[in-house]
């Protein structure tokens, strides 16, 4: 379970271009479930999902995690963290140019004490779900928005993280990937994983057990299934 | 990971060609330990006694600039002594353009015996 | 463990494929500065080597005669005084100095041949004929360095008429021709009959050039050149004194080398500044995606460090080859002549070269380390910023 207690995030502080993008955010995230924090643009969700992820150092407040807090841990705990728990998909895919859609999903492996190569079947896998099979051998910068967004699901998907943390993952897919991938969302919560989502998407929010409502940084509306 | 797998050329030369250096250092070593043991240096020593390394100039003073432009430094043993700028020779003689013109010249000619 | 360094070492193999342009450019950078400083540096070992060698085969002790501080002829008179001193177990005169025709100097040597035993092995002396025996007093004989043989065209047998300073024609024959094993001291050698020395040089009867001096190993150097000091107006040169002032001549050379290391450096600057400035942002990026994915900072600077090394060792070992191939093989063409100044270099002559090890070591030293520091720094300093932050940055 991971909680977060007045969670606050400022931006360039005690400048001009100061910036409170999360202001005590109180979030609960059940093991197991499905949460997805929404709102307008600009509202802070990306900015939450990052400091549940521990991508990014909050301003104050906590984060606790199965009521540990972990808040001012090292870098090294956190980083250690992140490789056996975690698997992002961001908002703006992230891929490293000049690899080939295996190698992407391939290099955040390269940080266990395993061959990479042993991951490789479970990839395909993953890229026939979602369709893309034909495209694995190709640069990322040949990969259409959509595919691209695809291979960013596959590439935090593929070691089977506790939690998945996706900010906005089907903006640039069909209707018919997207049914797909909340179909996977669905498929992995009842594996018992965790799955944080940034989303507008109505059919996702059908499916999800909490959702939390945001707006100029500060939880506005909070739902339960 | 294809390109991750391959066996990549830049260390594999990088290794050969250190070990190249290396090899090359203990040969020259080598080269050199033999060199310190040379007879025919050794005759040298006794019977000529000449300290100095014989690399020709093209200024007629000294038999090595290098050495001994410090003439002062490297006294009057053979190839130390310069009979042009007997002491307190500092500087390139380069920087003189008519040092050249002012080295006096033997006349030296060869013919078969 | 292990596992994890090996992705490490691939996936920094990756990096130096994926920055094409920056490894070449590091690569090529750091090749022609190292294969230049090594060139220079082995050559420099090599000479200074070769002097530390020559001055242990010099004669222990050489006197010249000063008068107002200059040096003159030494009267006979102060050979026999010496041979008497303790300790001297032979006082030979010597008569030598230079001759030359256009750009080239040569050395002439007189020798006095009762001095040296006959039967001593003269045989590894001379590669071609034989060496001077008392009787060739008189008689125009003359041993010759090989470079100088092969500069001149002669040959064993052949003729050669020398004009000396004073304007006069001598008629010489070549009897003898000087080792290779020996060139760097005889390359421009002539040796003859003391007697025909002193004619060639009109040196007046009664006088030497200067005398040196081999001492009983018993004895201690330093009292018998304390003893030969006590003769007036004799300067007496230890092989100490001599070593040392050799040293102070390849001290004073110094300042090449640092001109050159100056260069590399700035070079090195120049290379850093730019890697960073194509990489940086690219790299900034790819730094804080893979501590999202759970690498950590001492997992980057790992890669990075894997890099560095790769690039310099290969860099440095490539330029070192070239160094050492050029010094050997191409005789160091430019950079001896540069090294050496207005050193007048046939192309037969051999240029001594010093591969040694601590050379080695700190050429391997100039090239990694600087490389380590420009490519593990900035990647320090993305890796303990907030991967999200770093990013963004980079997206920006
Ligand atoms: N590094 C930063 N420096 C300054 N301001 C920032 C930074 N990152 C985000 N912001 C600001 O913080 C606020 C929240 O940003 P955030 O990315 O969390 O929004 P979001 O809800 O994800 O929006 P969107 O739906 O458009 O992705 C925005 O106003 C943004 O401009
Ligand atoms: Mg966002």
């Amino acid at each position: 379970m991971i909680e977060t207690m007045n969670l606050t995030k400022i931006y360039n502080p005690g400048t001009p271009r100061e910036v409170v993008a999360a202001r005590d955010v109180n979030i609960r995230i059940d093991d197991g479930t499905i949460t997805i924090l929404r709102g307008p643009s600009g509202s802070g969700k990306t900015t939450v999902l990052s400091m549940i992820g521990l991508i990014l150092t909050p301003s104050s407040g906590r984060i606790l995690i199965d009521g540990e807090n972990v808040t001012r841990y090292s870098d090294y705990w956190k980083a250690l963290y992140r490789r056996m728990n975690v698997g992002f998909i961001f908002q703006h895919i992230n891929l490293l140019p000049g690899y080939t859609a295996m190698e992407n999903v391939l290099i955040p492996l390269l940080c266990l004490d395993e061959d990479v190569l042993n991951y490789k079947n479970k990839a395909l896998e993953l890229f026939k779900r979602l369709k893309i099979t034909e495209r694995v051998g190709n640069l990322v910068q040949q990969l259409s928005g959509g595919e691209q967004q695809r291979v960013a699901l596959v590439r935090a998907l593929v070691r089977d993280p506790k939690i998945i943390l996706a900010d906005e993952p089907t903006v640039f897919v069909d209707e018919e990937t997207a049914r797909i991938v909340f179909e996977m969302f669905g498929e992995l919560r009842d594996q018992g994983k965790t799955v944080v989502v940034s989303t507008h998407d109505p059919r996702l929010i059908k499916i999800a057990d909490r959702v939390y409502t945001m707006e100029k940084g500060t939880v506005v509306r909070e739902q339960e299934a | 990971m294809t390109t991750m797998r391959k066996i990549n050329l830049l260390p594999l030369v990088a290794l050969i060609l250190t070990i190249m250096v290396f090899a090359l250092c203990f040969i020259n070593e080598l080269s050199w330990a033999a060199l310190e043991q040379s007879e025919a240096r050794k005759t040298v020593r006794e019977v000529i006694g000449l300290p100095s390394i014989a690399l020709g100039t093209n200024y007629g003073a000294t038999r090595n600039p290098l050495l001994e432009v410090y003439s002062t430094a490297l006294y009057d043993v053979p190839g130390g002594y310069c009979y042009i700028y007997t002491t307190s020779f500092i500087g390139w003689p380069m920087s003189d353009p008519n040092f050249f013109e002012k080295v006096p010249g033997f006349n030296f000619t060869a013919m078969k015996g | 463990m292990l596992k994890r360094h090996r992705n490490f070492f691939h996936y920094a193999l990756d990096c130096l494929k994926k920055y094409k342009t920056r490894t070449f450019v590091v690569l090529i950078a750091f090749t022609i500065a190292i294969s230049m400083l090594s060139s220079i540096l082995f050559l420099k070992d090599g000479l200074e080597r070769e002097a530390e060698l020559s001055v242990s085969l010099a004669p222990d002790i050489t006197v010249s005669y000063l008068q107002g501080g200059r040096v003159l002829l030494l009267p006979s008179s102060y050979i026999d005084k010496a041979s008497e001193i303790k300790g001297v177990v032979r006082a030979l005169p010597r008569i030598w100095g230079y001759d030359g025709k256009g750009l080239n100097t040569y050395t002439v040597r007189g020798l006095d041949l009762s001095g040296v035993e006959v039967d001593y092995g003269f045989s590894n002396l001379v590669k071609k004929g034989r060496f001077l025996v008392p009787e060739d007093a008189g008689t125009g004989s003359i041993v010759i360095g090989e470079l100088l043989a092969g500069v001149l065209k002669v040959d064993v047998g052949d003729t050669m008429i020398l004009l000396s300073e004073s304007i006069e024609a001598n008629r010489f024959t070549v009897v003898g021709i000087f080792s290779s094993e020996t060139t760097i001291y005889t390359a421009d050698l002539i040796v003859m009959p003391i007697d025909d020395a002193r004619k060639f040089f009109k040196i007046p009867e009664g006088y030497v050039t200067d005398m040196i001096i081999y001492t009983d190993p018993e004895v201690p150097v330093d009292n018998v050149a304390a003893e030969l000091s006590t003769m007036p107006n004799a300067r007496v040169l230890t092989k100490d004194i001599l070593l040392r002032g050799y040293k102070a001549a390849y001290g004073g050379r110094g300042g090449f080398l640092v001109t050159f290391w100056v260069i590399l450096l700035s070079a090195v600057a120049l290379v850093c500044f730019s890697q960073a400035t194509i990489v940086g942002r690219e790299s900034m990026f790819e730094v804080g995606l893979l501590k999202t994915f759970g690498f950590t900072t001492l997992d980057i600077i790992e890669i990075r460090l894997i890099e560095s090394l790769i690039l310099g060792v290969f860099s440095a070992s490539l330029g070192m080859v070239i160094g050492i191939v050029y010094d050997i093989w191409f005789k160091a063409g430019i950079f001896a002549q540069s090294l050496l100044g207005w050193a007048f270099l046939p192309a037969e002559f051999h240029m001594p070269v010093y591969v040694s090890f601590p050379s080695v070591f700190s050429l391997y030293a100039v090239t990694v380390l600087p490389l380590l520091f420009a490519t593990t720094v900035p990647a320090w300093l993305n890796a303990i910023t907030d991967p999200e932050l770093a990013m963004r940055r980079a997206a920006a």
